[in-house]
């Protein structure tokens, strides 16, 4: 029963209903956070990835027609965004680093959040992308497999070293 | 020493607690073994704490996401973007910079997609072409105005029109802005803000011929998408005006349909009129109907005359940026007539401007908005041609991120980034001034170019091609830099060879440092060469010589596999000695023509079989790739003979093995692990794990392998040490490997393969260690 409850979640946000009545207003509402973790995942900086996002975001429209099977948006929609970053990375190699963009709301604790972006900007490419999905898109497993086309054990297992990493990550930079 | 490492393992087992993925009894288990292990419990208490940390973090990136979906619904509200091909003549405007996208006003409605869609899909569509004429008329118009009509939902009219006048003059008003550019400056007037300004003029970087009016075949290429039909009413038609139904209905990806009439003269084929309207249901900001007009008659000056209209604020004129700076030798004197060229990381920047008495330079960057922005980092090289042995150079990067972690730009470092006043938005360049070059030695590449029987080429051109990082072996890196502008001096950093076919690529910074240059030489005639060579420091000379082919062998062929099946989209290349000159693909009858191939008896087709070139993502694809052993045919050569058809036939892999594993004893031993083996990169792994050519023994101590290619160095691998990688067991069967483990000897048995025999049966023996141990010691 676990096993099977988040694989329906996952299927609704999949399949968009009827595909006639498919808005950008929907697409972007039921995608954009794991666009944007993908993004971020690979830019490892926030304005980059809003930017990649939203080019992600005009070439699904223009590309609509091309996508036969419409239950695979999601998927098709992080491969454009992966794309992308590749892209990006191409034409230009300065990556930024995450601390100086992310804006942390006020009150909180600027400097744990600081600390945490450095940690995760240093894993690992494999583990980056499920763990990013992951903390941003719903905490589900099943979901984060579903959108990178790999088995749920995978993720899980590449999730869990993710952050056990990032645990040893952020202990050594407290110490 | 046990318990600590039986902690360790159990770390990954916190983990999967603290973030809820474990199964309730586990659960349960572990922490009870928490509220017991020190170790443990201090593991899981800060975990604990940091989770919390990093789902606080993560929300605050969520939050961010939310605005900018806002935004960017907001965005596609505005453009009306339907998921369809609608939105496709808005967004070519945009230029791929979402910087610009930001900023488009409403200029683009979606009735005049309909307009466009019109004049683009049928194009596409074979039956009608009668309408491709109209469109191509249309393209090479000289003069055209064009007023396009909209009626709104709200029964509001808008009213765009769009003036264009070849070469290069354009007025484009579109109701709350109107562009005026004549080739020279360009107006832009705000009707709402009352303003008015001048610029440099766009049509040097976006010329006229790229105006979406014109343009907009280029974009729906390969994507005919738009389903219309068009068909000439003759009742309507007379000499002089043909009538053309058109229309489009919904289709599944498309909810989007209209119907309507365009007039066109017979004559000239040029639409006259198009009329749509809208059959679907209609939405918010979209036209109910539409309605263009065009008309060819030449166009007066006046039109785009240079006028702010009265009443309107001048707005100071919007200069372009620039880069400047001064050329000094290394006494510090300015050096004149240096010619500097600046190219921008993206390789679409590239200028080049001499420099003055005062060893100064400016070069203008492409005005803002134009779409056409100067990436950085950029490079810029100055030197003079008749000093081959020096150059002044230097990098504008972002200021904030010179040195940016695993940039890959550097190929070793020790680049000089001293550039004073860079003003630049993320990796756009706006502005930099006061650049200092400052002259230093120069590396060389140089060599001669010959043919087959070492006669020189003269004329033959050479040019850098890129440069990518190397690891201390000398293999190529993952990012490579593409240079083929660097070297100089010369259009593009292209070389000819003298009459000895002697070249010299001179004036290139000497920052290579653990790098891999590959350089190109082509000549007319020849099959073109590509060598490389590891740098592993600074280069001052460096020799690299070129012997060409001539070409004018065509190969033609086919490739099927041995039941007639054939290969489709497989990768064939003309090879010589196992260099690759010319490449191509089979087609969907598995049919390949190589032109053009180099003239020798050495001459090899080669198949690219046994690898999976397509991508994992692209999974259809991927998934229905059949392994096939590479295939590999000589031509039968003859002099004066051109023209060679090879066929290739493939072997599918339909081998059979039947394996039985016994010990010494006549024993038949069970879940025994066998693996099928070929010489290295003879199988592709992909075909390997799909066919298990790594499985146990069943209980009778036998197994069959099946779909083994005919390939060289076919062996069998008894896994004596009772172990295999990645193998997922049960308890039971892991109590059976751990009790078996290295009780026998690893073995290799050579399989023979036969022309005419398919299934094979293989009795394998496995030695204990102590048996193969006496059998070493008797062949001593």
């Amino acid at each position: 029963m676990t096993e099977a409850e988040p694989e329906k979640t996952c299927e609704s946000a999949n399949t968009i209903g009827d595909n006639e009545n498919l808005t950008p207003e929907m697409l972007v509402r039921k995608h954009a956070s794991a666009v944007l973790a993908l993004c971020m995942a690979h830019t490892k900086n926030f304005h980059d990835s809003e930017d990649i996002m939203q080019n992600v975001f005009l070439r699904a429209f223009m590309k609509f027609d091309t996508l036969r099977d419409k239950s695979r948006v999601r998927s098709w929609l992080l491969k454009i965004a992966r794309r992308m970053c590749i892209d990006f990375h191409r034409k230009r190699t300065f990556t930024k680093t995450l601390p100086d963009d992310i804006p942390s709301p006020p009150n909180s604790t600027d400097e744990h959040i600081r600390r945490l972006h450095t940690a995760v900007s240093k894993l690992p490419d494999g583990y980056r992308e499920p763990i990013i999905l992951y903390y941003l898109d719903g905490r589900k497993c099943a979901d984060v497999a579903k959108s990178l086309g790999i088995s749920e054990d995978t993720v899980r297992s590449r999730l869990l070293r993710a952050r056990l990493r990032l645990h040893d990550m952020l202990l050594e930079d407290q110490q | 020493m046990k318990k600590q490492s039986n902690c360790q393992n159990r770390r990954e087992a916190i983990v999967s607690l603290i973030l809820g993925e474990l199964k309730p009894h586990a659960a349960e288990k572990l922490k009870k073994h928490i509220d017991t292990c020190k170790t443990c419990q201090h593991l899981y208490k800060m975990l604990a704490n940091e989770e919390e940390m990093i789902q606080a973090a993560f929300k605050s990136i969520t939050d961010r996401a939310d605005t900018i979906q806002n935004k960017l619904i907001e965005q596609f509200e505005k453009q009306k973007l339907q998921p369809s091909s609608r939105g496709q003549a808005v967004l070519h405007r945009t230029t791929g910079s979402s910087k610009i996208l930001k900023q488009i006003t409403k200029i683009a409605a979606a009735a005049a997609m309909m307009a466009i869609a019109v004049l683009v899909g049928i194009s596409l569509l074979n039956g009608s072409s009668a309408w491709a004429k109209v469109i191509q008329a249309f393209n090479e118009v000289e003069n055209v105005h064009f007023t396009e009509k909209l009626i709104m939902l709200d029964g509001t009219v808008q009213q765009h029109e769009l003036w264009l006048k070849r070469p290069n003059c354009l007025y484009e008003n579109y109701g709350r802005t109107i562009f005026i550019d004549n080739g020279l400056e360009r107006l832009v007037i705000d009707t709402e803000e009352k303003t008015a300004q001048f610029s440099d003029s766009f049509m040097p970087f976006r010329p006229l011929e790229e105006h979406y009016i014109f343009d907009e075949i280029k974009l729906f290429r390969g994507q005919s998408s738009m389903e219309i039909e068009s068909e000439i009413l003759p009742g309507e038609s007379d000499d002089s005006t043909l009538v053309f139904s058109l229309k489009k209905d919904e289709n599944e990806t498309s909810d989007f349909a209209f119907q309507g009439k365009a007039w066109v003269d017979a004559k000239t084929m040029l639409p006259l009129k198009i009329q749509v309207e809208l059959t679907s249901e209609q939405k918010d900001n979209e036209p109910k109907s539409g309605e263009i007009v065009f008309n060819y008659e030449p166009i007066s000056d006046n039109v785009f005359a240079m006028v702010v209209p009265e009443g309107f604020t001048e707005l100071p004129r919007k200069q372009r940026g620039v880069m400047s700076g001064r050329v000094l030798d290394e006494n510090e004197q300015p050096v004149e007539n240096a010619v500097v060229y600046a190219t921008d990381r993206a390789g679409q920047f590239s200028e080049q401007i001499t420099t003055d008495a005062n060893g100064q330079f400016i070069v203008k960057l492409p005005p803002e908005g134009v779409g056409k922005p100067v990436w950085l980092p950029v490079l810029l090289r100055a030197f003079i041609e008749e000093v081959p042995d020096k150059i002044a150079w230097s990098i504008i990067a972002d200021p904030a991120n010179r040195h940016g972690p695993g940039s890959g730009w550097e190929p070793g470092g020790n680049i000089p980034y001293d550039i004073a006043n860079v003003e630049n938005d993320g990796c756009i360049l706006r502005s930099a001034n006061g650049i200092v070059l400052r002259m230093e030695p120069a590396g060389a590449i140089g060599g001669q170019v010959v043919d087959a029987d070492g006669t020189p080429i003269s004329n033959a051109e050479v040019q850098l091609l890129r440069c990518d990082l190397a690891d201390k072996h000398g293999n190529a890196g993952l990012f490579g830099i593409d240079v083929h502008k660097w070297s100089g001096p010369g259009e593009l950093g292209i070389v000819r060879t003298d009459d000895n076919g002697c070249y010299e690529l001179n004036n290139l910074p000497q920052l290579w440092k653990r790098t891999k240059i590959f350089v190109r030489a082509e000549a007319e005639g020849f099959v073109g060469d590509t060598s490389s060579f590891y740098a592993k420091g600074p280069i001052e000379y460096e020799e690299l010589d070129f012997e060409l082919y001539k070409a004018g062998i065509t190969a033609t062929g086919t490739l099927i596999d041995n039941y007639g099946k054939p290969l489709v989209e497989r990768y064939i290349s003309a090879r010589i000695n196992g260099k690759e000159y010319i490449r191509t693909k089979t087609d969907s009858k598995g049919e390949f023509t190589l032109l053009n191939c180099p003239i020798t008896d050495n001459l090899q087709i080669y198949a690219e079989l046994s690898h999976n070139s397509w991508p994992p993502h692209e999974t259809q694809r991927y998934q229905t790739y059949t392994y096939y052993p590479d295939l590999t045919v000589g031509i039968d050569y003859r002099d004066a003979q051109l023209k060679y058809d090879v066929e290739m036939v493939a072997q599918l892999p339909d081998l059979i093995l039947n394996v039985v594993v016994k010990n010494t004893s006549g024993e038949l031993l069970k879940y025994f692990p066998v693996e099928i083996r070929a010489n290295a990169a003879q199988i592709s792994t992909q075909w390997k794990v799909e066919k298990k050519f790594i499985r146990r023994t069943d209980k009778n101590g036998k197994c069959t392998f099946t779909d083994i290619p005919k390939v060289a160095g076919l062996k069998l691998v008894l896994h004596g040490d009772n172990r295999l990688l990645n193998e997922k067991l049960s308890e039971n069967e892991k109590i059976f490997v751990e009790e078996n483990r290295k009780k026998y000897f690893w073995a290799e048995v050579p399989i023979e393969i036969r022309d005419d025999q398919k299934e094979y049966n293989i009795t394998a023996v496995a030695l204990t260690f102590d048996e193969y141990e006496k059998q070493k010691d008797s062949q001593r």
